[in-house]
Parts: C-alpha cells; sequence; structure tokens
C-alpha cells in the first residue's frame, strides 16, 4: 500500500539555492566551503545568521572536525541541529527532516547546507577506507573505488537491456550542452557523441565522460515557513512530496533498481502528480547508468526502456524534450563530495524560482529530482526524490 | 598467476584470514541460522545474532558481471594493470568481488572462488573457470 497519506508539505518554502563555486582543487578544510555556503544562502536574504536557529549539514570530509564543531565555528546557536552523511540522496532527505522540524516549530529558520573540499590523493584515500565492507571487499580488486562497483553495474545493465556505450553518449552529450550554460560548471567545453566514445577506459565499460569529476565546493538553501519567506520578500518552492528508502532490494543480484520504484506510487500519490506532469527532471548523475534507473524507477518509461526514452526525448532546456539535469549535472559540474548530493535539488529550486544560473526552463511549474548514494559494498544504498513546484503554480 | 597488490585490512578481514586457507573459500556462518556472510560482519543480517563462525564454504558460484580497471586508484594496482575483475553469485549465499583469474571470464559463467594468501593475514578471493579451477573437491 503507498504511503500516500502520509502529512503533506504545506506551507513549507525551500528558498535560496545557493552554489559556492567548484574548484578541482583546494587546500581549504571542509568547514571553509560549509561555511561559505552558509554565508551564500543568508546573502540577500534579509536574514542574519543568528535568525538561522536549525542547520542541517552534509560533508565527507569533515573529520577530525564534526557538525557540533561546526556550529562553534560558524558563531551559531541553533536549537535544531541535523548531520545527514547519505551521501547523493542527502539533500532531498536534509529538506524533509528541515521541512518537518519548521513544520512541528522545532525550528523556525533551517540552513541546509553541504560541502566538501578535495585535495591530491584525497579521493583515494576516502575510497580506500570508505566502510569496512568496502575494505575487505572492493578495495583490494583493483582499487577502483565507486568507478569499478559502477563498471560492473554498467556491464550487467547494458547486457540485460541490450543497452548500447552510444546510448550513454548522447545522454551525456545532450547533458553537457546544459552544463555549457552554467557559469559554474568545471567542464564547459562541448562534448560529442565521438569525444565520448573515443576517451579513454577508466574501468571498463566506463570511459572517462562516464565518470564524474572529484572536487572542491559547496551548496545550500533554506527552508522557513512560506509567511516568513513572503514577508522577506524571498523567492520560493514548494514540497508536494518526498520519499526516501535505503537497502531497498538487497536480494537483487545487480543493482538494476533503486528504492524510487518500490516508493514511486508514494511519491506521485503525495504530489497529486505524475511523472507527464514535470517540466523538468533532475536526476542523479554520479554514471550515467544510475540516472537511466531513476528515469525507469521514477516511472518516466518502463524499465530498461531509458536508451529510447533519452533517444527520442531530447534533455537539452529548450528542445521540446523533458529537460533533464539542467545545470549539466555533476558530469559536468564536478562532483563535491557529498554536496553532489544537494546540487539536482539546489538545481531544481533555481528552475522553479526563474533564477536558473544557465539555461531556464521556460515557465517551469513543477519538477522531479532524484537522489542516490552510499556505495557500502556493490550498491547504492539510499534512494530520494521530491516533487518540487513554483510558489506560484 | 599475476602477483597480487596488499592492502589496508580490518579486524574482520585479519580475522577471517586467521581462519581461512588457500584454494578453500571460508566465510562467515551464523550458528543460529546457518545463513553464509560476505563482506565479514559483526553480527547476522537475518536474526541479528553476534555468533558467527568461521566455515568452509562451497565454492562454486556464477559471474554476475566483469569489469576491468584500467585506472586504479593504487600505486601498485596501477604499476600492473590493467585488473580483470567480476562479481559472482556463490551458491553458498552471499555475493562477491574476486580477480578473475582468467581473461575468458565472462557474466554467466559458471566459476569455482576460492581464497589466495597474498601476505600476512591477506587473502584475496580469486574466480576460475569452473572446468579448470584446482582441488576440485566440491560434491555437485
Amino acid at each position: 500500500m503507498a504511503r500516500g497519506a502520509a502529512t503533506d508539505y504545506s506551507g513549507i518554502a525551500v528558498a535560496r539555492p545557493y552554489t559556492e563555486p567548484y574548484v578541482r582543487r583546494s587546500d581549504k578544510a571542509a568547514p571553509w566551503f560549509l561555511g561559505r555556503a552558509l554565508a551564500g544562502v543568508l546573502q540577500g536574504s534579509g536574514l542574519q545568521k543568528d535568525a538561522v536557529d536549525g542547520l542541517a549539514v552534509t560533508s565527507m570530509s569533515l573529520a577530525p572536525d564534526s557538525v557540533p564543531a561546526l556550529v562553534e565555528h560558524f558563531g551559531l546557536s541553533p536549537r535544531w541541529l541535523e548531520s545527514v552523511p547519505h551521501g547523493g540522496a542527502s539533500g532531498i532527505i536534509a529538506l524533509q527532516r528541515a521541512a518537518r522540524a519548521v513544520q512541528c516549530q522545532d525550528a523556525e529558520v533551517v540552513a541546509c547546507i553541504a560541502g566538501d573540499t578535495m585535495a591530491p590523493g584525497l579521493f583515494a584515500e576516502q575510497a580506500g577506507r570508505f566502510s569496512r565492507f568496502s575494505m575487505e571487499g572492493v578495495w583490494p580488486y583493483g582499487a577502483g573505488g565507486p568507478n569499478a562497483v559502477f563498471a560492473l553495474i554498467t556491464g550487467a545493465y547494458m547486457e540485460r537491456f541490450g543497452v548500447a556505450r552510444e546510448d550513454f553518449g548522447r545522454f551525456c552529450a545532450e547533458q553537457r550542452e546544459n552544463g555549457r550554460a552554467n557559469p559554474l560548471a568545471l567542464l564547459r567545453e562541448p562534448l560529442t557523441l565521438e569525444d565520448y566514445l573515443a576517451a579513454r577506459p577508466i574501468v571498463e565499460p566506463l570511459h572517462l565522460f562516464d565518470c564524474v569529476m572529484p572536487c572542491a565546493g559547496g551548496e545550500g538553501f533554506l527552508v522557513l515557513r512560506e509567511e516568513r519567506a513572503a514577508a522577506l520578500g524571498l523567492k520560493y518552492a514548494r514540497v508536494r512530496g518526498i520519499i526516501e528508502r535505503h537497502n531497498a532490494f538487497p536480494e537483487d543480484p545487480v543493482q538494476l533498481r533503486g528504492g524510487w520504484a518500490r516508493d514511486r506510487d508514494a511519491l506521485y500519490s503525495q504530489a497529486a502528480a505524475g511523472p507527464r506532469d514535470m517540466d523538468f527532471v533532475e536526476t542523479y548523475d554520479d554514471y550515467p547508468v544510475m540516472s537511466f534507473m531513476q528515469l525507469e524507477d521514477l516511472g518516466f518509461c518502463e524499465k530498461g526502456a531509458a536508451a529510447h526514452f533519452v533517444r527520442t526525448r531530447s534533455g537539452v532546456v529548450g528542445r521540446g524534450g523533458l529537460p533533464h539535469n539542467t545545470s549539466g549535472g555533476q558530469l559536468s559540474a564536478g562532483q563535491a563530495g557529498f554536496a553532489g548530493g544537494y546540487l539536482g535539488l539546489v538545481e531544481a529550486i533555481r528552475q522553479l524560482t526563474g533564477t536558473a544560473l544557465g539555461r531556464q526552463v521556460p515557465n517551469a511549474s513543477i519538477g522531479l529530482v532524484s537522489g542516490f548514494g552510499y556505495v557500502n559494498f556493490d550498491r547504492g544504498l539510499c534512494t530520494s526524490a521530491a516533487v518540487l513546484e513554483r510558489a506560484d503554480a | 598467476m599475476p602477483e597480487y597488490p596488499e592492502f589496508e585490512t580490518t579486524s574482520l578481514s585479519r580475522e577471517r584470514a586467521g581462519q581461512a586457507s588457500d584454494d578453500a573459500l571460508t566465510l562467515q556462518v551464523c550458528k543460529v541460522c546457518d545463513i553464509t556472510h560476505y563482506p565479514s560482519r559483526d553480527v547476522c543480517r537475518n536474526c541479528l545474532s553476534g555468533e558467527l563462525s568461521w566455515s568452509a564454504v562451497p565454492t562454486a558460484g556464477q559471474v554476475l558481471a566483469v569489469a576491468v580497471v584500467h585506472a586504479s586508484l593504487h600505486p601498485s594496482f596501477r604499476e600492473r594493470g590493467p585488473w580483470r575483475i567480476c562479481s559472482v553469485a556463490l551458491d553458498a549465499g552471499p555475493r562477491v568481488l574476486a580477480h578473475a583469474a582468467d581473461d575468458a571470464i565472462q557474466s554467466g559463467d559458471a566459476v569455482d572462488v576460492r581464497d589466495r594468501q597474498i601476505g600476512e593475514m591477506q587473502y584475496v578471493l580469486i574466480a576460475r573457470p569452473r572446468a579448470e579451477a584446482p582441488h576440485n573437491r566440491e560434491q555437485e
């Protein structure tokens, strides 16, 4: 039975989408990016720092610091403090926690921030010690990091559904077309199908343009009551529905679907809308195969039909299809650690407040964003998705 | 057979190594519900018992997927790559990643997965085509 009867998110505003510009490498620590993201969501909001009485934080490179350490660092005294370390599912899950806190009056203004740094050697260190399961069960087998796990998943998906590299290539090239207009994307040069196919192998069947580029950066947004946002003159989006699931199909031999398949009916029931109503979609694109799975599992097409879907419905903004990863996604912007789990949501808020940095979807009134993360062993464990709408929709 | 680099161990991988032997497959089995586990864990995922023992389990399995690591994050692998790896659904229950001992190994193949000692308290899993597996002692 669908969980669609869950209490709705009425009265909640999601505002001030902010991206602390990504850099390939940084000698700054994660709190720098988190602190700048906090400053960024407050800038021009009419709110001072001490108005933030709730803070939700996502970071994978915080150690030896911690989420409580940040409030001292940032000079905050919040009455509500949340850590959301759910990898690429984190942004939507932080939004869900923050929205409930504001609805229940546990906090009035929640800043949701994500940030990570990246230094030479840090990515290998993080991958080599990501979890005890991966240290024993994945790393000794070629030390490919997440690329190895998703190469196995991608190969199985291609074989099962008859998908070719060209299918992923077409998707990546279209997404880059969106990314080219995003001034904050680290990769803005055109990417042709030929470029994609000619790229060097990373972990076959994955090649260079299937893999996100690790980088440093931050993301954030504010969650508060609609009346407060309106009084401050803030543009904002509303929440129509949110789902999350962890370890959805543990018996599947290979991850060819995610928790979205289990929970999408609940999402669309909460949202009183379906996939065909969406003006755009932001999927979690750590690898193109995962964006394909999200399109399928969230009901935009049948299982195994994502290659056909992206072939027949352009994801490029303004081409009459279904705009998909309108900022270019992580495959263009870079992956700033767990802040990658905020990127799609921050872009969705921008699209619904008419503040896209790159290509704006004309009259965007409702959109879907999905998250995916946390590869502990041979699959991603956490899935999330949200339907958001324009405040005056 | 290539030389396999050593890697950082965990307390559980060292515990497994203490019980493992070359050309067998030694994994955790729950003393309460008899489920076989991998990667090694602290409690049973089925009944949450903390009583897990180490047992030689059947080595047979079927390859789920194959990948070739060209861009390793570890210098030893980079020098000696590319590495062919595979995921295997073991008849014993769990899924494992293993080094593919043979370039011909493809998804769907029947393989044997056995331990190989590569250092002190360090074992890795090697998948070989079922017909070529040495010491083929399992009862079919």
